[in-house]
């Protein structure tokens, strides 16, 4: 086998591969928030209650849905990269330590979004497969989050 | 009240822009929990008569947190604890402290801490008695002995700490130095008797580092502690024992206490397997008496755990735990022969197989679980008031309810 006829089996292979992955969460904040890009360390932090300023120094407001919803624990795994189960233990080991909060919980992913839009400094997530109406919503932007 | 932040937000914001659902008390927390425990034992005793099977446990606690948008948060915890004749409290101040955040930034973060704070202890210390932080009913003993908690719990001081981020994980540091909770408790833990006098004054420094993977599928601890607590006899008591007792008592002097523990976990997500080591070096010879004939005591603690998250509902827990309170008799004979106690009151090898169901989106979280051990080395005295009367081998069922609000 030639080396472009290897390259195209590999490029078919990695669009393949690629068009089966799920569509990545966005992570949506509310449109006063002064920063539009973050690192992948941050979001960890902020969805974790270690850190509670955003850059400006407003305090990050943090929405998730429940544990067991399945959109948290697709955002929990795919953008966060941990076990819901990890952040539940972060969050109980924080909160009754003294250490900080536990973030505000939300039914279902409308709700999610009235928060979003309503509360200054908040971060949330979104299911932009099924919800993608989300990006009409006032008040409400996309973060970009760098690797 | 109404936060400065809340009137900036209203100014600029659009007529067209949904109204500010913002209050004050969303920035205040109350967190709290119900712990109700069943133990029951073949031989020996453990919180209360556990013989007969013992009730005479329970964990209630209630907090209340508030951040100010300054970068100070508030918190406050108080908890009632109810374990047999070593812990009969009414409600105590478990923590109190004002939290100051002067750095949050995309390296890391950075505070001070001021009041009572929890001491930074291996990886399950800071939350010891909050059931649902805890991998099982009971914490590995050789470590988390519940019988000296009362020094391990709390410091009253200073605390600072800084997170540094970096792409392969983050470093997370706590400092801590201030004066640790101690009371007769600490005097059974360590002089094995509630003796005439007590520990007046005492000053601890603590320092944990944990570092942890991108993922938090490693962690990395270590812990270094020392603590001095100066006891101060009560001689007019003293005179009036037996002349053997009196000989043992302690007289004024320092007990100097040195603690190292290295922490390891790896998690997956079925799977969690933690493993923690530990030392824990003792000097109380200026004590005189008893305590003379060996100045200078080094305890090890190990234990190896494996957890299994079958489904998010059920957990499975299986744990070796080992305890020598003197490296140099890890058979007991020595202490045996010098002081007339059992050799196994020196050593405890505690097999746990322990489960745990949390029903989906219900407040509860129920557990059993099993201790097959062998030596009594972490059996509280006040239960168990003659030492010759304990078995070396026993066994232990232990049942636990938690409700969390």
């Amino acid at each position: 086998m030639d080396f472009r006829k290897a390259f195209a089996y590999f490029a078919l292979v990695v669009s393949l591969v690629g068009l089966t992955l799920p569509a990545k969460a966005a992570v949506l904040v509310h449109v006063d928030t002064s920063v539009n890009v973050v690192s992948s360390r941050f979001l960890l932090s902020a969805f974790s209650m270690r850190t509670r300023f955003w850059p400006d120094g407003e305090p990050i407001r943090v929405f998730v849905l429940p544990d067991n919803h399945p959109y948290h624990v697709r955002f929990t795994k795919q953008q966060l990269g941990v076990f819901p189960y990890q952040m539940r233990g972060n969050w109980d080991r924080i909160a009754f330590s003294g250490a900080g909060t536990y973030p505000e919980v939300v039914k279902t992913m409308e709700e999610m979004l009235e928060k979003i839009s309503t509360t200054p400094g908040a971060i949330g997530y979104y299911d932009l497969d099924t919800h993608f109406q989300a990006i009409g919503v006032p008040n409400v932007k996309m973060l970009r989050i760098k690797k | 009240m109404i936060k400065p932040s809340l009137a900036l937000i209203a100014l600029v914001m659009s007529p067209m822009a949904l109204a500010d659902s913002s209050h004050w008390y969303d920035d205040l927390q109350v967190n709290g929990f119900w712990t109700e425990g069943m133990f029951l034992t073949d031989d020996n005793n453990l919180y209360g008569n556990s013989e007969t099977g013992s009730f005479a446990f329970h964990e209630i606690a209630a907090n209340v947190s508030y951040s100010l948008p300054s970068g100070w948060l508030l918190g406050a915890q108080v908890m009632s604890r109810d374990a047999g004749e070593v812990d009969t409290d009414p409600v105590q101040l478990d923590y109190a402290l004002a939290d100051y955040r002067f750095y949050d930034g995309e390296n890391g973060l950075a505070g001070i801490k001021l009041g009572r704070i929890k001491n930074p202890f291996g990886f399950y210390n800071e939350t010891r008695d909050v059931a649902f932080t805890r991998p099982s009913v009971m914490l590995p003993q050789s470590l988390y002995f519940d019988i000296a908690r009362d020094l391990e719990l709390s410091s009253d001081g200073i605390g600072f700490y800084a997170d540094y981020d970096t792409n392969l994980g983050w470093v997370e540091n706590d400092f801590i130095i201030g004066v640790p909770k101690r009371d007769a408790s600490v005097e059974y833990a360590y002089l094995s008797a509630d003796w005439p006098g007590r520990f007046d004054d005492a000053l601890g420094v603590m320092y944990r580092a944990l570092v942890n993977s991108r993922q938090q599928g490693l962690r990395f601890g270590t812990t270094l502690g020392y603590f001095q607590l100066g006891f101060d006899a009560d001689e007019a008591v003293v005179a009036t024992l037996p002349t053997a007792q009196q000989n043992a008592a302690p007289n004024d002097g320092d007990m100097k206490l040195a603690v190292a523990v290295l922490s390891a976990q790896y998690n997956l997500e079925h799977w969690s397997f933690t493993s923690e080591y530990g030392r824990q070096s003792i000097r109380w010879g200026e004590l005189g008496g008893a305590f003379a004939l060996d100045p200078n005591n080094v305890a090890e603690s190990f234990y190896l755990q494996a957890e299994y998250r079958a489904t998010p509902e059920w957990t499975w827990v299986v744990r070796y735990d080992q305890l020598f309170l003197d490296l140099d008799d890890r058979n007991g004979k020595k202490t045996e022969a010098l002081f007339g106690k059992p050799a196994h009151t020196q050593y405890a090898k505690d097999l746990t197989l322990g489960v745990g169901w949390q029903p989906m989106g219900s407040r509860w979280l129920l557990r059993a679980e099993l201790h097959h051990v062998k030596g009594t080395g972490w059996l509280p005295e006040q239960d168990n008031p003659d030492q010759n009367a304990l078995k070396e081998d026993w066994n232990m069922l232990a049942l636990q309810a938690t409700y969390r609000f």
